[in-house]
């Protein structure tokens, strides 16, 4: 079977009314499944850059995600909770293996479905922004990771890092600004 | 070239960056699949045999687990299909004889020393409806353990009465011995012989086989209600203390609140002050190392820090503040995670004074095994923050000694003293449903508890092969070689074309190990960098026919050897890494750690600010939050719906059934859809699982807003209703202003795509057009928007997108769903066991800019620490300071 990716924004009361179904239901998890598929691998494919590692990481985050599906109260979104899992799971991907393959080293594209002049683009527009972001601070790229990349709202994102919404604004503006500094940078060195 | 395109902003270059990465379409129903086996996993071996995945049982106990999971109570069932009474069935007898590798013993082990397998209680097999085949046999799993090589084959002969004789399905992918899954297919009822052969050995067993349906009495243990059932696997002591509702869960207050001092102080964190080659120096002497000093990048962006490395020892130092210690960095580095260690206090009391850390220290050890030496402030307390590590030395542990100790040792200034309210005070404030002070949470839940790591132990003075991790640092600060590292040993020996400054680099390298004044190194001939990395792989590991074998989650079997002799076999859900060469895996570590994890944390506002002007500032009036409207309670008369039976096995064998009325949502009236039923013959609606039904019933809210139904009768409104699978190609239209799925069969007849509530879906299995199957229900005269209407309960693509062979699909939508009982969170409690009063600060170790609108005070807090009756951990932080010295703002306010 194949996921289903849905074309629209689902309301966070359906979301929690398949979480609740989702611990016995098996179509209801794969409907979450589905739903938040891309934000995860979003999530994991920015902080490694690499494809194996992001499949790794997303495989683990919904397994134990099914694992403690029934754990999660409705308080905070469905996405918010499991992010905070994908977060934790790189966490220990870090911490336990060395995986930061260099980027430049990294063979896959990260879409294998657009034409090759528009995938070496991404290719490369992945990396810059994944090596780019891993100067930043981690808190400062943690948050841009998470609404940028896992498209939670700075209330979710907070929630997964323990902050509050104005925190990650914070987080997220500092580190855009960062980011812009360092590219200017870079243009200027090239340049 | 410059990647980013430099006429757009930086937040489009990152919006556009996300937007264009999408996992890969196969990875994504691989996953989906796996999740799905892994939510249901009592399919039919069938659908268990995935296209091309092997979903391989591990162990014998899984053997075990297929026989006694069907166990059903035998006077409850109504018996058909038995043997006359003038033949007696002389079933077999287990003789508990355990196979190889296994440590867990059964009584319903049968085996002669070259087979194995385990045996139904009292040699009867119940059968129900979820075994019979179309052609009216009954299959049943039935797993074997092979002692010699061979493929496996079962025969098998009915002894009282004609029959067609015994099949066998019998998958491939589970090697020449050991374990071996098998489908029995037993043409009828009755006594049977069953013979399992490998070569010339065989076993052979009798057992009666019979078909059973529950009774609609009362008698039937299935529950006809489903309320929730508490479960909880992990024991724990029963709860005492006085009770209180607290946000859904029963808070238990089992400690005294004791009084608090006259005052306590207010203090200010010292500025951090970043480590000069010479507080390197002075602190590498304080550990007594003499190794080179290197300069490298800083935790934080623009900083440098030193690291100091003398053999296997390293010192890391930031600051004044934060610094690490390792007595063996390769230990360190291969550890996952910390353990328990029954010498830790006796450890760290050694530590402490040997390197001269001679202040008074509180030792603690929190639940994710990390034990504290917290410094005291000069009132006698110690200082909380709000992340893992608190303020003082925090120590990682192996089983043999300290992994790690690591510094985040604050300095502080005295401000002035605080008068402070009562524990009880405090505790009220905690569990004020509409709280105006905020707390500091912190938890702990399974999940780095207690792993343990194995490195693999290479042998000395020996020249082999090793892959592995190859870091060098910069020069030393003295202008010495860089410091190279080969899976974070020092190396020696030909390092001819290895640079400064490499991170991470995989690679292949023969040398040898060599051990000399207690320092362990890596003597290198030759190297060469690897395209790829390290693998990884979680799975088990398990004794087979005189070796091991690792079964990775993807169904991969590779055999592994050299495991440590006290890695406990059958090792289930294991880390393990290394290089796959040919059919053998060289491992390099392994960790044993559970799988599960939760997620997310608190939020919220933040500590109220200190006033310290002297001139109290009223706080402002709480306002209570509106209590929501509850949900109609007006009786449901003829309501449309769909009803799902869940069937709950329970960890004691027995099952619970839980029925939900998943309301038409086209017709709603409230807010609520969903009802969990209860009432008498629910059982019933066993035959309508996923069908439609029209109910009669009163509803009721609980405080967690799930809704029950006390059902008084039910109709079927379409008795002849069975899903089909439906194929066709799928695509996205917008129909009165809703996006919805439409299905176009080949004969042109375009179905729009409803989920199982009645509402439309939007929903594409991968590409608009793509060919895909659903299992599907037609209700009859049922439309939208003018195109007649399916409802779909599951999915995927016609064909396979890379070789287009056609998938198969099983239909089981309408099969109840069996799954494991699960401990509801709701039925969790919480314990409150030590109330105590410590210092906080908010760690700002991580923040290059102060994020907080105040200072940053240490302050005195109310601590209430307990556990939940799942084993999780909690800390509650409240302010104690009186509100004459709160301002009526929060920290996290500009």
């Amino acid at each position: 079977m194949v996921s289903i990716m849905s074309n629209q924004i689902q309301t966070t009361e359906d979301e929690a009314a398949l979480a609740r179904l989702a611990a016995a239901d098996t179509n209801a998890f794969a409907e979450l499944y589905r739903r938040n598929l891309t934000r995860v691998y979003r999530y994991h494919m920015a902080h490694t850059g690499n494809v194996k590692d992001a499949e790794d990481l997303t495989s683990q985050t919904f397994m134990a995600a099914l694992e403690g599906i029934h754990t999660y109260r409705g308080s905070g979104t469905f996405a918010a909770w499991l992010m905070g899992i994908a977060a934790r799971k790189r966490f220990m991907h870090f911490r336990g293996t060395r995986h930061e393959v260099p980027l430049e080293a990294a063979d896959e594209y990260p879409n294998p479905e657009l034409p090759t002049d528009k995938a070496a683009m991404q290719r490369l527009q992945t990396q810059s922004i994944a090596r780019a972001l891993k100067q930043l601070s981690s808190e400062r790229s943690e948050a841009i990771i998470l609404t940028y990349f896992g498209g939670l709202n700075y209330g979710e994102a907070g929630q997964v890092m323990n902050k509050n919404e104005s925190a990650v604004k914070m987080l997220v503006s500092r580190g855009v600004q960062d980011l812009r500094e360092r590219t200017s940078l870079k243009m200027e060195v090239e340049e | 070239m410059n990647e980013f395109n430099n006429h757009k902003p930086i937040e489009q270059n990152l919006e556009e960056t996300a937007n264009g990465i999408q996992p890969n379409a196969m990875f994504a129903a691989e996953l989906e699949e796996k999740l799905r086996q892994a939510h249901r996993p009592r399919r039919k071996l069938a659908s268990l045999l995935p296209r091309n995945l092997v979903q391989a049982l591990t162990g014998f106990a899984a053997l075990a687990a297929l026989t006694l999971s069907m166990v059903w109570l035998l006077k409850a069932m109504d018996f058909r299909n038995t043997p006359g009474e003038s033949f007696a069935c002389p079933v077999t007898a287990p003789n508990g004889s355990l196979p190889p590798g296994e440590t867990v013993a059964s009584k319903d082990y049968l085996g002669n020393g070259e087979l194995w397998t385990s045996l139904w209680p009292d040699g009867r097999v119940i059968m129900d409806e979820h075994n019979r085949e179309t052609d009216g046999s009954f299959s049943m799993k039935w797993g074997f353990v092979r002692g010699v090589t061979g493929p496996l084959t079962v025969t098998g002969r009915r002894l009282d009465a004609d029959a067609e004789p015994l099949r066998a399905d019998i998958p491939d992918g589970y090697g020449d011995t050991g374990f071996q899954v098998t489908a029995l297919i037993f043409p009828s009822t009755g006594c049977w012989e069953v013979t399992a052969h490998v070569g010339e050995s065989s076993l052979t067993f009798v057992t009666e086989v019979i078909f059973g349906e529950a009774t609609p009495t009362p008698e039937v243990h299935v529950q006809a209600t489903s309320e929730a059932v508490v479960e909880n696997p992990i024991e724990s002591p029963a709860p005492q203390g006085e009770a209180f509702d607290w946000n859904g869960t029963t808070l238990y207050l089992n400690a005294t609140m004791p009084d608090p001092p006259a005052e306590m102080k207010i203090y200010l964190q010292q500025d951090e002050i970043r480590a000069t080659l010479e507080d390197a120096q002075s602190l590498a002497a304080r550990f007594k190392m003499n190794g080179g000093i290197y300069e490298v990048p800083g935790e934080m962006p623009n900083t440098i820090e030193f690291i100091v490395i003398d053999g296997n020892r390293r010192l890391r130092i930031r600051s004044d503040r934060y610094f690490t210690y390792y007595p063996n960095y390769a230990d360190y580095s291969n550890a996952y995670g910390t353990m328990d260690n029954p010498n830790a206090t006796a450890l760290i009391n050694d530590f402490l004074i040997e390197y001269g850390f001679n202040e008074t220290y509180k030792i603690q050890r929190n639940d994710d095994y990390i034990y504290f030496a917290l410094p005291q402030t000069p009132d006698g307390y110690v200082i909380h923050e709000d992340t893992l590590l608190e303020n003082g030395l925090g120590f990682r542990f192996s089983q043999s000694g300290i992994l790690s100790a690591e510094a985040n040792l604050t300095q502080y200034d005295l401000v002035q003293p605080v008068t402070l309210i009562s524990a009880q005070t405090a505790f009220e404030r905690l569990i004020d449903p509409f709280p105006m002070h905020d707390n500091i949470q912190k938890a702990t839940s399974i999940g780095l508890n207690g792993i343990r790591t194995w490195a693999r132990v290479q042998p000395l003075d020996v020249t082999q092969t090793y892959f592995g991790w190859l870091n060098t640092t910069g020069r030393s600060v003295t202008g010495g070689d860089p410091y190279i590292a080969f899976n974070e040993i020092p190396v020696a020996g030909n390092t001819a074309g290895i640079g400064e400054n490499m991170q991470g680099v995989f690679i292949e390298t023969s040398g040898y190990y060599h051990e000399e004044g207690g320092t362990l190194s890596f003597v290198m001939d030759s190297w060469k960098a690897l395209e790829g990395y390290e693998e990884n792989y979680i799975g088990s590991l398990q004794a087979e026919n005189g070796g091991f074998i690792l079964i990775a989650q993807d169904g991969q079997r590779l055999t592994v050897t050299d495991l440590p002799a006290d890695l406990p076999l059958p090792a289930k859900d294991i880390s393990i890494s290394g290089v796959t060469q040919g059919d053998v895996f060289n491992w390099r570590t392994i960790y044993n750690g559970p799988l599960g994890g939760g997620g997310g944390g608190g939020g919220g506002l933040g500590f109220f600010k200190l006033n310290l002007s002297g001139t109290p500032i009223p706080l402002p009036t709480q306002v209570p939050t509106p209590t929501p409207e509850p949900l109609s309670t007006a009786p449901l008369e003829g309501v449309h719906g769909i009803v799902t039976v869940t069937i709950f096995d329970r960890s004691d064998g027995t099952q619970r059934r839980e029925y939900v009325f998943l309301r038409d949502a086209s017709v709603s009236e409230t807010s609520t859809n969903y009802y969990i039923l209860e009432g008498d013959g629910l059982e019933a609606l066993d035959a309508y699982h996923h069908l439609p039904i029209v109910i009669w019933g009163t509803p009721t809210t609980d405080s967690d807003g799930l809704t029950s139904l006390r059902m008084e009768r039910f109709e079927v409104p379409y008795p002849d209703l069975k899903f089909q699978l439906l194929n066709g190609a799928q695509t996205l239209i917008t129909a009165n202003g809703q996006s919805v799925t439409l299905l176009t069969m080949a004969d042109g007849t375009q179905y729009a795509t409803l989920y199982a509530d009645g509402t439309p879906s939007n929903s594409l299995i991968n590409n608009d057009g793509d060919q895909v199957t659903l299992e599907a229900l037609l209700i009859p005269g049922e439309t939208f928007e003018g195109y007649p209407a399916l409802r779909f309960f599951g999915g995927g693509l016609s064909q396979n997108p890379t070789t287009g062979e056609p998938f198969e699909y099983v239909l089981n939508a309408d099969q109840p769903i069996e799954t494991d009982e699960m401990p509801q969170f709701g039925a969790y409690t919480a314990t409150i066991e030590n109330v105590d009063l410590v210092y906080y600060t908010p760690n700002l170790r991580y923040n290059d800019a102060y994020p907080y609108a105040e200072p940053p005070y240490i302050q005195p807090v109310w601590r209430f620490s307990g556990h939940y009756s799942n084993g999780d951990g909690f800390e509650f932080l409240m302010q104690a300071v009186e509100d004459k010295y709160l301002l009526p703002a929060h920290i996290f306010d500009p």
